[in-house]
């Protein structure tokens, strides 16, 4: 019944403007869903509600798809959750293989996502009760468990890893605190009570550090690439390689994106760390393994559809994005919650339904077309990065509509450069400052739920569960390192 | 976008025109006007803006745009408000919070109320609904309070933030009933009210629509409301005056414009505030979001705020509430 909705003219419409929308700010960097969705809210009041989520949908899981081009073909991610997919992509890209690298995206992101669908029809009743279930402790333990797990995911030298996760820490400090309500190195600039921004710092580490490094690079890199259709079939071994890989960030996405605050972001980022924990030959990641492009892609279209669980059926966004849908759903007078599922039967499995219309119309986006949006990317880096700075400023100006939010950017970019050239890598600041607030924030709710007994969070079957584990996978780090301390080679830079 | 980009230039270029005397003559022909918003896009009472600017465009024959100035629990938007010319074509468009709540409960704020502003109308107002989780072996607000006193500081209570009103109305209620509960803030009423259904706290102070669905789900129960009269959502639970607690509490929403805004352009804006709530299309739009259409007219409507903002200034002396800068 939610297909009758789903396939109406005007709905199969919308879903297409969505999902191609979706796809070119993907693809382009600099400019994300989130601002997107933002900007399109305004046009939804004119709209039945409908077929606005299922616009404002397509736009955000079609970003999932054209995050991937820019992260294969630029070593740029389109979006904050195709920033892993530079690690293994760009590789891949600059052996030639870019049209590999990009058909495989398609299939497993289209995979990750239609399965991800299958997960949100099916088991809704059972994932919302397992979100109730987490409280401030299982989140903090939640927490824990991410940031080690991602820590220890990222190359590089141990040490620089740390004092970057450390710097991130310190920048996700600034703002007004949640506990006390007390403001933290705001110096009198009032802009700086929600925080930094998270797109400002994503896009100065990622997007300007990039396009600085690339001023020193004459040759114009994978942009100018032709994909030949015959170049994207992907051979035997390839596809062999990626079946587990998909499979497996189909299962860390969906356990991932119905989790309030984590998303596509974190799953691809743990999908990542999986393959490469379960690869016979670890080595090969970061020099183009195809588990590594599969897998997270596969994830976070997963989570981007599982996302929607909590949206749906108890009216709580797990991400911005969400959040600002929702929103579009509140000011077209229906409250999203149990009730929606029963009261509101065609919007509910129409934009279900629409999902899986806009899985497959992104899989035609972004396989027989996707010459269409490497064209995109084909411009002379002059002209091209450009155009990405000024994307990045307006994208960083038009989420919360701050001019300091743009001064962030270009600080925080130049701070991402300075960090390029003597060696740290940005991934982990990345994740020290997102996932540090929430770890602070939730411990001292769960200090304070527990009546200060620190005891109490260790108990608690989840948290205890999943503190142990963060233990154990520490242990066995230190371990590791203090059986092989490998020689490491020098990282090679490609300049 | 490119609309709002010409209208704000627009804007600017007549401001800076500097009109003074002709200003309420003119108005509102020499451009488009301006409702700042503090809250970000698409936040509930985003919507009540958007309504608002809908409504004045259609009447007033010139363009209205919101602008949401988002951040500092609305400490932003209300500073860019205060400093903007009185000229009519910038509007405020703000919550009790950070009109009566926030400058008693922050030691500095850098706009001044009621100095600041001309108080056009209040346009709705809508109260807090007290619910706790179903576990909680409390089935009518005196089993609520006997329990609290019964365990003091055990019962746990969450808020959408530090010094936001539901926190504030809770400490307020503590202090009326003499019961001492835990507060646990949160970061918005989402993840507070994701809490309170998990069962990790027992009480939560949140609005009449966002509690509703799970109130009929069976997902938290309702015991008590705050306003003066029982909203429509909730016909069978009493409120806290029936219930024998004197505590009213209601979030109120309302425009205001810069100190110094001509007075014809304030009568004409209070006229089609007026007007905006007889039309039956708009009040049916603000039932169903849950607002309840409460016009409160210039004068009283600050002495509203102003007594509001007394009231909080003496709870977060009594509770020791006090957010540093």
């Amino acid at each position: 019944m939610g297909f009758s909705v789903a396939l109406s003219f005007q709905n199969l419409a919308y879903c297409f403007i969505g999902v191609t929308l979706g796809t070119a700010i993907g693809v382009l960097p600099g400019i994300g869903p989130l601002a997107t969705i933002s900007m399109l809210l305004p046009i939804t009041f004119y709209l039945d509600p409908t077929p606005a989520i299922i616009m404002l949908a397509g736009v955000y899981y079609g970003s999932e798809y054209g995050g991937s081009t820019a992260s294969i073909l630029l070593n740029l991610p389109g979006g904050a959750s195709s920033a892993v997919t530079c690690l293994d992509g760009y590789p891949m890209s600059k052996q030639g293989r870019a049209g590999v690298a990009l058909s495989i995206t398609a299939i497993a992101s289209f995979i990750g996502g239609s399965l991800g669908i299958v997960v949100l029809i099916a088991l809704s009743p059972a994932i919302v009760a397992v979100a109730f279930a987490f409280g401030a402790a299982e989140y903090f333990a939640a927490m824990v468990f991410a940031l080690i797990a991602l820590s220890l995911m990222t190359g590089g030298s141990p040490l620089k890893s740390l004092a970057m996760v450390g710097v991130g820490l310190l920048l996700g400090l600034v703002g007004t605190d949640v506990i006390s309500g007390a403001n933290r190195y705001m110096y009198g600039i009032p802009e700086l009570s929600d925080g930094i921004n998270v797109a400002a710092v994503t896009m100065g580490l990622f997007g300007i550090t990039e396009v600085i490094a690339s001023i020193r690079n004459a040759d114009t890199g994978g942009a100018k690439q032709k994909i030949p259709l015959r170049a994207m079939i992907p051979t035997r071994d390839d596809i062999k390689r990626s079946v587990w890989p998909t499979l497996r960030g189909f299962g860390v996405g969906s356990a991932i994106g119905p989790l309030p605050g984590l998303g596509a972001t974190v799953a691809s980022f743990m999908s990542y760390a999986l393959e490469k924990r379960v690869a016979k030959d670890p080595s090969r990641f970061g020099k183009g393994a195809i588990e590594g492009v599969a897998g997270p892609e596969s994830a976070n279209n997963a989570a981007a559809q599982t996302a929607f669980i909590p949206v749906l059926t108890m009216g709580i966004p797990a991400t911005a994005s969400t959040a600002v849908m929702l929103s579009a759903l509140m000011m077209q007078g229906i409250n999203p919650g149990p009730r929606l599922m029963t009261e509101h039967a065609d919007l509910f499995w129409g934009v279900i339904a629409s999902f899986w219309v806009g899985n497959v119309m992104l899989l035609i986006l972004n396989l027989p077309m996707i010459g269409l949006w490497v064209r995109l990317l084909s411009i002379p880096y002059r002209l091209l990065y450009p155009v990405i700075l000024v994307l990045i400023c307006v994208g960083a100006y038009s989420v919360k509509f701050q001019l300091l939010d743009v001064w962030l950017v270009l600080g925080i970019g130049a701070l991402g450069y300075a960090m390029r050239l003597l060696d740290f890598e940005p991934t982990p600041m990345l994740i020290g400052f997102i996932l540090g607030p929430m770890l602070e924030e939730n411990f001292r709710r769960a200090m304070l739920s527990a009546f200060g007994d620190p005891m109490e969070i260790l108990m608690r079957p989840i948290s205890g569960t999943l503190l142990v584990l963060s233990a154990i996978m520490l242990l066995l780090t230190f371990w590791t390192a203090i059986k092989q301390p490998a020689v490491k080679p020098p990282v090679l830079r490609e300049e | 976008m490119k609309r709002f980009v010409t209208a704000a230039f627009a804007a600017i270029a007549v401001t800076a025109a500097g009109l003074t005397g002709a200003v309420a003559q003119e108005w509102p022909k020499a451009g488009p006007i301006t409702i700042i918003v503090p809250f970000a896009p698409g936040a509930g009472n985003d919507l009540l803006g958007r309504l608002t600017a809908e409504y004045f465009t259609k009447r007033l024959g010139q363009q209205v745009v919101v602008e949401n100035v988002a951040g500092g629990g609305s400490a932003i938007g209300l500073d860019r408000a205060a400093r903007a010319k009185p000229d009519g074509y910038t509007l405020l468009w703000s919550p009790s919070d950070g009109m009566s709540v926030l400058p008693a409960v922050r030691k500095s704020v850098p706009y001044k109320v009621p100095d600041d502003f001309e108080f056009l109308a209040r346009i709705v107002h809508v109260p807090f609904v007290v619910a706790v989780h179903p576990s909680v072996p409390a089935t009518n607000l005196a089993e609520l309070i006997a329990l609290s006193k019964e365990r003091p500081g055990r019962v746990r209570y969450g808020s959408s933030g530090v010094g936001g009103a539901p926190h504030m109305g809770t400490v307020l209620f503590g202090m009326r009933t003499g019961v001492r509960q835990t507060h646990i803030p949160f970061n918005g009423i989402g993840p507070a009210l994701t809490d309170l259904i998990g069962g990790h706290t027992e009480m939560l102070w949140l609005t009449p629509t966002t509690g509703a669905p799970h109130v009929q789900a069976g997902k938290i129960r309702a015991l008590a409301q705050t306003g003066p009269s029982r909203h429509p959502l909730y016909p069978d639970t009493p409120t806290l005056k029936e219930a024998g607690v004197n505590v009213e509490l209601t979030v109120y929403y309302g425009m205001m414009t810069p100190k110094n805004t001509p007075a014809p352009i304030l009568d004409r804006l209070r006229t089609e505030i007026r007007g905006m709530l007889e039309d039956p299309a708009i009040v049916k739009r603000l039932n169903e979001l849950g607002y309840t259409p409460a016009y409160l007219g210039g004068e009283d409507f600050k002495k509203l705020v102003v007594d509001e903002l007394n009231t909080w200034k003496q709870v977060a002396t009594e509770a020791n509430i006090s957010l540093a800068d």
